[in-house]
């Protein structure tokens, strides 16, 4: 390995100018690891290709070529290579993403949390003491276990890492502990502006100036970590180019304020703050709000088109979110208990197209009434694709232990639905009669499927070894969902319509 | 000498050994190097490109021809019929042939798409080399990249130590 020299050149009469391009392959190491042998001859080498190639098989590559290779190669694979020869380590020392996590070191669940913390530590520091500090743009670590006594190495990992080069940052620490303090005198000291994503966890953050090198992050987690609202308010203040923020597990805010300054925002996600009220965002451009906390309001979410709510009481408590937010909304993800009246049904979802609704298994009385969706059906016009999660299956409510008519909902028509799935489903009476009632009024209706199992979410990704065991219960309800498939819903599903019944595959029903 | 032909601009690039190679101007700007001459205004007539010679620069151009983008300016006709899954289908099988070349030659493109800048040339041709790091032992690295183990012991003995992680 060993540099070339040579500038490319245009051979225009006037100017001659060389051409600084390729200058960054030209440039000299400025860590000299290694004794340099001879320029390289590759040029005649490869003339000489075909008649003898017995002096040099391969042409030597540039040093900064190798280190571009390696980059390439996992990072486990890149330190082994290290051992390889003298060039290899230099490549080595300039690997451009660091990731370590107890897995990463071996840590294999034979030692205690206090030996996996201490071989993490020692690993970590191996590497990072002895990287050249240059070229690096990520380090994501995710440390658990870690003690006070840590807090000096975190340090200096993170002297090493925070550079005008850095580029993506994650440090992930207990989050049962967050006593680490995050040393922001490292950012508010960088100049530069490359990082693009930062990932905390578990530490404490406490900003205190505006971070200049914060002007071009894109992407920012925080979660278990410790921040007050001025110093949040502080924080997203210098992130004006900031496109997701991610917000979790934090007790110390009961007032999220998104600045107006964060015009790219466009994708909140907040969970888990239990002292949350109320998240103010007067960011114009943000379009998709997730949020899985039990009781939270959004102010100016007019703009919001995708909303999630996951925590089945959150929606008895966001009247004010959706007296604003349901005008524009095109996707809404709920989850929800069912009941006789939920504020929702009163409302209209005039530009929906993408329903998904999962049903929270805690019903009170204990029986489960699909058919009451149909109101939140018939409240979206423009309804496309609706999907239902139901709950776990309850033998009491099945179709063969009610021997009453089906009810019927006359009247209502969803004329824009083409993709109908259910999963989980079952023979549940009045789940038949919400499927029913959806292939008997949506005309336009074109796929509909009926998931007994979830199956294809465990079983469709083949890098799985197993599947996920299914409960007793929903294996026992399997058969009679099946079977009420057959008696009640195909018989009427219209040649335009396309029924696709899944079951459980052969190795969920092995693995239960 | 970059002239005209049937509307589309061609640009002449030239190699160390003498070879001439007129080529359309958006193959040419497959590579960024190049790009950025053109766009400087500074390729009006032949470029002459140093230390790749005429074999390897040909495959370059080969290449570049086969990836350059089939739609607007170049008027390919291929992109209007055939789905972007089975063009990106079909360019896959025809990196693979491509890529069946000794290591010489290998190395050759590897530094040849570095020094024009073509990101999918240089990706396809470090592939190999990549693989061969991450799947063998550190013996068959040497023998396969023609790289001798150039530590004294004690330094072999000191790295293995620091690296050890990386063996289990």
């Amino acid at each position: 390995m060993c540099e070339t020299g040579e500038r490319l050149y245009c051979s225009a009469k006037k100017p001659k100018k060389p051409y600084a391009l390729v200058n960054w392959i030209l440039k000299d190491d400025p860590v000299p690891l290694l004794a340099k042998r001879g320029r390289s001859s590759w040029q005649q080498d490869d003339r000489s290709e075909g008649r003898k190639r017995v002096k040099y098989s391969i042409p030597d590559l540039p040093q900064k070529i190798w280190r571009h290779i390696i980059s390439l190669v996992p990072m486990q694979d890149a330190a082994r290579a290290a051992c390889v020869s003298h060039a290899f380590l230099r490549c080595w020392r300039f690997y451009p993403n660091i990731g370590f996590s107890n897995s990463t070191v071996g840590c294999n669940g034979v030692l205690t949390k206090a030996e996996t913390a201490r071989k993490f530590a020692s690993k970590v520091n191996q590497v990072l003491k002895n990287h050249s500090g240059i070229g690096l743009k990520t380090l994501k670590l995710e440390f658990l276990g870690h003690n006070s006594s840590d807090c000096s190495s975190l340090d200096s990992w993170l002297r090493v890492a925070i550079t005008s080069e850095i580029e993506e940052l994650g440090l992930m620490l207990s989050s049962e502990v967050a006593t680490y303090r995050f040393p922001c005198s490292l950012l508010s000291g960088l100049r530069g502006n490359s990082i693009r994503y930062v990932h905390l966890s578990g530490c404490v953050f406490r900003p205190v100036v505006r971070l200049s090198c914060f002007r071009s992050l894109m992407n920012l987690r925080l979660y278990h970590v410790r921040i007050s609202e001025d110093e949040l308010g502080c924080l997203l203040s210098s992130c004006s180019a900031l496109e997701l923020f991610a917000f979790g597990y934090c007790n110390e805010i009961t007032c999220l304020k998104i600045p107006d300054m964060l015009q790219r925002l466009n994708d909140l996600q907040v969970v888990g703050c239990n002292a949350l009220r109320v998240v103010e965002s007067k960011a114009l451009n943000l379009s998709s709000f997730y949020f899985g906390g039990k009781q939270g309001q959004i102010s100016h979410g007019e703009q919001l088109k995708n909303l999630t709510m996951l925590h089945p009481h959150a929606l008895d408590n966001a009247h004010a979110m959706l007296q604003t937010t349901i005008p524009n909304l095109e996707t809404l993800d709920i989850s929800l208990r069912l009941k006789a009246d939920t504020p929702m049904m009163h409302s209209q979802f005039l530009r929906i197209k993408y329903l998904r609704i999962t049903v929270d298994g805690y019903a009170f009385p204990r029986i489960n009434d699909y058919i009451s969706l149909v109101p939140f059906l018939d409240a979206s016009p423009c309804l496309e694709s609706f999907f239902l999660q139901a709950a776990e299956p309850m033998e009491h409510e099945s179709i063969f232990r009610d021997p009453s008519p089906l009810r019927r909902m006359p009247g209502h028509r969803h004329d824009k639905l083409k993709s109908v799935k259910i999963t989980g489903f079952k023979s549940a009476k009045s789940l038949i009669e919400l499927t029913l009632h959806i292939i008997e009024n949506a005309g336009s209706l074109q796929s509909l499927t009926l998931d007994t199992a979830d199956c294809s979410r465990r079983c469709s990704d083949s890098d799985m070894d197993s599947c996920s065991t299914l409960g007793q219960s929903t294996l026992m309800e399997v058969p009679r969902a099946l079977f009420a498939i057959r008696r009640y819903v195909e018989g009427i599903v219209p040649s335009t319509m396309k029924l696709d019944v899944l079951e459980p595959c052969a190795r969920c029903c092995n693995a239960s | 000498m970059a002239t005209r032909e049937a509307g589309k601009k061609m640009i002449m690039l030239k190699s160390p050994d003498g070879m001439e190679f007129e080529v359309e101007e958006a193959v040419a700007m497959e590579s960024q190097t190049i790009r950025k001459m053109i766009e400087d205004d500074c390729a009006d007539t032949a470029i002459l490109i140093p230390n790749i010679n005429s074999k390897i620069l040909s495959r370059v151009i080969e290449y570049c021809n086969k990836h350059v983008p089939t739609t607007g300016a170049t008027g390919a006709a291929a992109s209007d019929t055939v789905a972007p899954a089975a063009l990106a289908e079909d360019l896959k099988i025809w990196d693979a042939e491509f890529i069946k070349v000794n290591r010489a030659t290998r190395f050759n493109l590897i530094q040849a798409a570095s020094y024009l800048n073509i990101k999918g040339l240089l990706d396809l041709t470090s592939q190999t080399t990549i693989d061969t790091i991450s799947d063998n032992s550190l013996e068959e690295i040497r023998s396969f990249l023609s790289t001798k183990n150039d530590y004294l012991p004690e330094e072999e003995q000191t790295i293995r130590r620091e690296n050890q992680w990386a063996f289990q």
